[in-house]
C-alpha cells in the first residue's frame, strides 16, 4: 500500500474540485485513500480551502500532506512573497505542507550561502521526491517530523539518496524465481536418485512359504508320494512287483486336481486389489500359506508411520523439484501395483493343464504285452504331474508374495500424493508463466536470488499445507484432488501476496510453519552506498528543492529534523552504523535522507479569518512582527 | 433464440433415433473444433436440449469425409438398434440423437460427450478410477461386440473417462466398421494390432477381439498414468499379466466379454443373444441395402431378410426398395468398407 497522489498543479479550482472528486468516487481503481499526498500550485494553494476541505471531509483519508510547488508570490503589492496556507490543511488540523519552490532543486549546504544546480538524475528532484514521500512508511514520518518538530509544519525538502530495491517488487521477482526453481522440468539442486522410493515399497520378499502340514503342501507331497508308488510299480511290474499301478496313477491325478482346485478357489476368494482382509488372510492361513505376521510399513526418523505424503514432503525439501519427486511417485504407484490374485487365474492353468490332470485320472488299465506296456507307461505323464504341482506350489509363493503379504502403502495413496503434487506444480508454473519475467542484472540479480533462496522454505511450507489439506479430507476422485490442490496452492499464493502487501512482511504469511525474520538477501557490498547515504551529513550539501532565491525563505533550526529511510530488508546488512531514527520501509526503490528545512514564520500565512475580516497587511504585519530575525547565513 | 454471443440460429432438419423426421430451429455456435483429419464439430441447442452437430471439414477430402460420418451414423443407428427400447443407453458408448445422411451437408448429432479425453486426465485418475475405468471400457467393448462393430480407432483421444460419473466412455466410430469384412489398414499405429497397422501384415477378417488388442494398451496407459505400452513384457511388471493375451494374434485374443468375466468373476451386464434378434437383423439389412444402392459392386454381410422402407438418399437418388428387392452381388473382395451410406460426392 503506498500514498495515493493527486495532482491539481496547472488546475484552476473548478478543475481541481472535479479531480478531487474523480479521485474520490473511484473506490474501484482507488480502494483506500487514507494516506494522500496532493501536489498543488504553492500561488493557488489558499484559494483551494474548499478542495481540500471537500477531501478532508470525504470520509476516506486519514492524513494529508501537500507538496506545493513553484514560487512564492507577495499576497498584495510591496508585500513580501509568502505561502498561503488554507487553514484546513495546516499543522493545527493533522496535515502538513512541503515547499517545493523549484522541482529542479539546488545543491546548497545549510552553513554555505552558494547554490549549484544539481546534477546526474534523469528525474527532477520533484519526481523523486514524491517516489520517496509515496512509501507509506516515510509519508508517516514526514508528517509526524513536520507536525512535532517544525514549527508550521510547512518545510522546504532536500534530498539524499541512493538506490535501492523495492521490497514489493524484490518480493514478486524472488517469489517467481523461487517457483521456477521449485517446478523445473530437472531434477534440481540435490543428487537423489532416480527411480521409485524404495521406503514406500515392501520391504522385500519377506518369509513367504507353505506349512509343510498344510493343505496345499499336503497336495503336493501327495502327488509325490503316489507317483513314486506308481514308479516303484512300474519297476516292479518289469522285474518284482506284479500289481497294477493304475490306482497310484489315478491317485496322483485326484491329488493334482484337488490341488490345482484348491489353488484357484483360493486366488478367487483371497482376491484382493490391496491388502487382504482378515477373513481372507485367515483363508489363505488355512489352506496353508504363512505369510508374514503383519503388514509390513516403513517408519520415518521420528518413528511415525511414513506416508506417500511424508515422502513426498521430504523429497522436495531436500531439494528435488516437483517434476522429479512427480515422476518418483509415478514410478513407485506402478511397483504397488495389485492386480488380486484372481488375475493369476490363467496361470494356474498354465501351471497344471486339465488335459494332464483328466489324462491321470482317465489312465486305462495296463495293457498286456512287454510293447504295449512300454506305451502305456510313456503315456502316464507322472513326471509331468510332480512338475505340475511343483509349479502350482510356485505360482501361489509367488503370489502371495506379490498379492498377499503386501504393506499398508498402496498405490493408490501413492497417487493421491501424485496427484496433489501435479496440481501444485501446475498452478505454481502458471503463477511464474504469469508473472513479468524479471530483468535482473548485476548485484540486484544476486539480491533477488537470494531472497528468492529465503523464500524457497516457505514454498515448502505451502506444498506441505495443500498437502495436508488433502489428507484431512481427502477428495472423492483424482481430478477433484487435482483441482483442488491447485485452487488450494492459488489461494495460498494469494494470500502470502495480501500478507506481504498489507503487513510488510514477506516472510511470514499465515500458512508459513517455517520461522524466518529476515534474508540474506543483501550482503555487504549491495548496501555499501546506501550506508553511505544515511551516514550523510544533513547540514552538508544535500538536493535541495527550491531556487537560490527561495533560499532566504528558509531557516534552519537545531536540532536539524532528518527522516532517515531505507529498506527494511538491508536491516541487517547495514548493521548498527546508521542513524539512531531510522525509518525502515516496505517498498521503495530509494534509501537516504530528506532534510527538512523550515520555513521562516514570515514566509507562511495560515489564515484562520476571511480575508474581509482581516486585512492582509495586517495579517503581514503580524507576521513580521512575530518572526524572527536570525541571523543564520540565508536570511 | 436467446441470439447468444458467437452463436446463430439455424434450421436443422434431420431423423432422430427413433427415424422420425424433425425439423427445428437450433442456436448453433459459430466456433468449430476440428474432430481428425475430416471432421468438424459444434455445439447445437434446441429445446432444452444440446448437442454435438459432427459435420464433414469444409476444407478436406470430401469422400474420405462422407466415409468418416457415415460410419459415425450407422454405428450409432446400430447401436440403438441394439440397445432399443428393453435396455437404458450404455453410457461407456457414445449416442447418436439424429442424423441427416442423405444431402450433400451431411450431418450427425450426439450427445455430448461425457468427461475429457483420456489423454487429458490420465494423470488424474486414482487406482480405483483406474481399474473403474477397466471395466467401463470392457462394458462398451461388450456393447460395441453385441452390436457387431469393431471401433478400429480407440486412442487415449477417442476413449474418455468422467472423474465425477466415473465412467469410461468409447466415442468416435469414424474408422469402425462391422464384424466380418475384410480388414485394412486403418487407425492410430501406436494403438491398433498389428493386423490393422499400415506396413504390416493386413489380412483376415475384422472379428470382436481386433478392438482387444487396443484395448490392453489402453488400460496399461490408464494403470501406469499415461505412459504407452512399449513392450507386451511390461505389463507383467505392473501386474498385468493377464492383458498378455491381448497382445497376441487376434484369434488367440480373449473377447472383451471373456475377459470382463475373467477380470470380473461375472458376466458382463450386456444380455447375450442381442444380435440374434429380429431387430439387429432388420438394422443390417438397411445397411446392407443403403450400401448396395449407393455402391453396388459391394457385398453383402449377411442374407438380408425383409428390410423396413430406407429414406430417400438425395437427389438425383431413387427411392430405395427393400432389401430382398435389391438384386444379388458377390462378396466383396477388396478392403472397401462395406456399410457405407453412400453419397454423390
Amino acid at each position: 500500500m503506498t500514498a495515493e497522489i493527486l495532482r491539481l498543479s496547472g488546475l484552476d479550482n473548478r478543475n481541481a474540485t472535479l479531480a478531487a472528486d474523480e479521485l474520490l468516487a473511484d473506490r474501484v481503481r482507488h480502494p483506500v485513500l487514507r494516506r494522500m499526498l496532493v501536489m498543488d500550485d504553492a500561488a493557488a494553494l489558499f484559494d483551494r480551502a474548499s478542495v481540500y476541505q471537500l477531501l478532508l471531509t470525504s470520509g476516506r483519508m486519514e492524513r494529508l500532506l501537500c507538496v506545493a510547488v513553484g514560487p512564492l508570490v507577495p499576497p498584495a503589492p510591496g508585500r513580501g512573497p509568502k505561502l498561503r496556507i488554507p487553514p484546513n490543511i495546516s499543522s493545527q488540523q493533522g496535515s502538513a505542507v512541503l515547499w517545493v519552490g523549484d522541482p529542479q532543486g539546488v545543491d546548497v549546504s545549510l552553513m554555505g550561502r552558494l547554490a549549484d544546480g544539481h546534477q546526474g538524475t534523469p528525474l527532477s528532484g520533484l519526481d523523486y521526491l514524491l517516489e520517496v514521500l509515496s512509501v507509506d512508511e516515510v509519508f508517516d514520518k514526514v508528517i509526524a517530523t513536520l507536525r512535532n518538530s517544525v514549527g508550521d509544519g510547512v518545510a522546504s525538502p532536500g534530498l539524499h539518496l541512493a538506490g535501492a530495491d523495492d521490497e514489493a517488487v524484490s518480493f514478486a521477482a524472488a517469489l517467481v524465481l523461487a517457483t521456477r526453481r521449485i517446478t523445473a522440468p530437472g531434477t534440481g539442486l540435490a543428487a537423489s536418485p532416480e527411480g521409485p522410493y524404495p521406503s514406500l515399497l515392501p520391504a522385500g520378499t519377506g518369509p513367504v512359504h507353505l506349512d509343510p502340514d498344510g493343505e496345499l503342501a499336503g497336495y503336493r507331497d501327495g502327488v509325490a508320494a503316489a507317483a513314486a508308488a506308481a514308479g516303484k510299480r512300474r519297476g516292479g511290474l518289469l522285474h518284482r512287483d506284479r500289481s497294477d499301478p493304475r490306482d497310484d496313477v489315478v491317485a496322483v491325478g485326484a491329488d493334482l486336481r484337488a490341488m490345482r482346485d484348491r489353488v484357484a478357489q483360493l486366488f478367487t476368494t483371497a482376491q484382493s486389489t490391496g491388502e487382504p482382509t482378515e477373513a481372507q488372510r485367515d483363508q489363505i492361513i488355512r489352506a496353508g500359506v504363512v505369510l508374514p505376521p503383519a503388514p509390513r510399513t516403513a517408519a520415518g526418523s521420528a518413528g511415525h508411520p511414513l506416508t506417500a505424503q511424508s515422502v513426498g514432503q521430504a523429497a522436495v525439501r531436500s531439494g528435488d523439484t516437483l517434476p522429479k519427486v512427480i515422476r518418483r511417485l509415478t514410478l513407485t504407484a506402478k511397483q504397488l501395483k495389485h492386480e488380486g490374485s484372481a488375475s493369476h487365474l490363467r496361470d494356474v492353468e498354465q501351471a497344471c493343464p486339465q488335459p494332464l490332470v483328466g489324462r491321470l485320472l482317465g489312465t486305462p488299465p495296463r495293457p498286456e504285452g512287454k510293447a504295449a506296456a512300454d506305451t502305456w507307461l510313456q503315456g502316464l505323464g507322472l513326471a509331468d504331474a510332480v512338475r505340475a504341482a511343483e509349479r502350482l506350489d510356485a505360482l501361489v509363493l509367488e503370489v502371495a508374495r506379490t498379492e498377499w503379504a503386501v504393506g499398508g502403502m498402496t498405490a493408490d495413496e501413492v497417487t493421491r500424493t501424485r496427484i496433489v503434487l501435479d496440481g501444485i506444480c501446475k498452478r505454481l508454473t502458471e503463477h511464474a508463466s504469469n508473472a513479468e519475467p524479471p530483468t535482473l542484472r548485476g548485484a540486484q540479480a544476486g539480491r533477488i536470488t537470494r531472497l528468492s533462496e529465503s523464500l524457497t522454505p516457505i514454498l515448502y511450507d505451502l506444498v506441505d499445507r495443500v498437502l495436508a489439506t488433502e489428507a484431512a479430507a481427502p477428495s472423492p476422485g483424482g481430478q477433484q484432488a487435482y483441482d483442488r490442490a491447485r485452487a488450494k496452492t492459488g489461494d495460498l499464493l494469494t494470500e502470502w501476496q495480501a500478507h506481504a502487501a498489507s503487513k510488510g512482511d514477506i516472510f511470514s504469511p499465515p500458512f508459513a510453519a517455517t520461522v524466518l525474520h529476515d534474508s540474506r538477501m543483501y550482503v555487504e557490498d549491495d548496501v555499501a552506498g546506501i550506508r553511505d547515504a544515511l551516514q550523510h551529513d544533513a547540514r552538508q550539501v544535500m538536493w535541495q528543492l527550491c531556487g537560490p532565491g527561495d533560499l532566504g525563505m528558509l531557516k534552519p533550526s537545531e536540532p536539524l529534523s532528518v527522516v532517515a529511510f531505507a529498506p527494511r530488508q538491508t536491516k541487517e546488512a547495514l548493521g548498527a552504523a546508521v542513524p539512531q531514527d531510522m525509518t525502515w520501509t516496505r517498498s521503495g526503490s530509494h534509501a537516504g535522507l530528506l532534510r527538512l528545512v523550515p520555513l521562516r514564520p514570515s514566509a507562511i500565512w495560515v489564515v484562520w479569518v476571511d480575508r474581509e475580516d482581516m486585512g492582509e497587511a495586517a495579517a503581514d504585519a503580524l507576521d513580521d512582527v512575530l518572526s524572527e530575525t536570525g541571523t543564520d547565513p540565508w536570511s | 433464440m436467446s441470439g447468444e454471443p458467437g452463436t446463430a440460429a439455424e434450421e436443422l432438419t434431420f431423423r432422430d433415433a427413433a427415424g422420425e423426421p424433425v425439423s427445428v430451429i437450433a442456436e448453433v455456435d459459430a466456433a468449430e473444433s476440428r474432430v481428425g483429419e475430416f471432421l468438424t464439430a459444434r455445439r447445437v441447442r434446441f429445446n432444452g436440449t444440446e448437442l454435438r452437430q459432427l459435420r464433414v471439414a469444409a476444407a478436406s477430402d470430401r469422400r474420405a469425409g462422407y466415409e468418416r460420418l457415415d460410419n459415425e451414423i450407422l454405428a450409432g443407428r446400430r447401436l440403438n438398434e441394439v440397445v432399443g427400447h428393453d435396455f437404458g443407453y450404455p453410457a461407456s458408448v457414445s449416442r447418436l440423437r439424429g442424423d441427416e445422411a442423405e444431402s450433400a451437408e451431411p450431418f450427425a448429432l450426439l450427445e455430448p460427450y461425457l468427461g475429457e479425453p483420456l489423454q487429458a486426465v490420465v494423470g488424474t485418475m486414482m487406482d480405483d478410477e483406474q481399474r473403474e475405468f477397466e471395466t467401463g471400457l470392457l462394458t462398451g467393448l461388450c456393447w460395441l461386440e453385441a452390436a457387431g462393430i469393431a471401433h478400429r480407432g480407440l486412442t487415449p483421444s477417442t476413449v474418455r473417462w468422467d472423474s465425477s460419473r466415473r465412467q469410461a466412455q468409447i466415442t468416435d466410430f469414424s474408422l469402425c466398421t462391422v464384424f466380418g469384412v475384410p480388414r485394412e489398414a486403418i487407425g492410430a499405429r501406436d494403438w491398433v494390432g498389428p493386423e490393422q497397422r499400415s506396413g504390416g501384415k493386413v489380412s483376415g477378417l475384422v472379428s470382436n477381439r481386433d478392438d482387444m488388442n487396443s484395448a490392453a494398451k489402453l488400460i496399461y496407459y490408464v494403470r501406469c498414468q499415461g505412459e504407452p505400452l512399449k513392450r507386451p513384457d511390461l505389463l507383467a511388471q505392473v501386474g498385468l499379466a493377464y492383458l498378455e493375451p491381448l497382445i497376441a494374434p487376434p484369434e488367440k485374443r480373449p473377447t472383451a466379454r471373456e475377459l470382463f468375466r475373467l477380470r470380473q468373476g461375472r458376466d458382463s451386464p450386456v444380455p447375450r443373444g442381442l444380435g440374434g434378434d429380429g431387430r439387429l437383423k432388420e438394422g443390417h439389412a438397411v445397411f446392407d441395402a443403403r450400401r448396395r444402392e449407393k455402391h453396388p459392386s459391394i457385398g453383402r454381410e449377411q442374407p438380408p431378410p425383409a428390410a423396413r422402407p430406407a429414406p430417400h438418399r438425395g437427389p438425383g437418388t431413387p427411392p430405395q426398395g427393400g432389401a430382398g428387392a435389391a438384386p444379388p452381388v458377390p462378396a466383396d473382395s477388396g478392403k472397401r468398407h462395406r456399410w457405407g451410406l453412400g453419397r454423390q460426392s
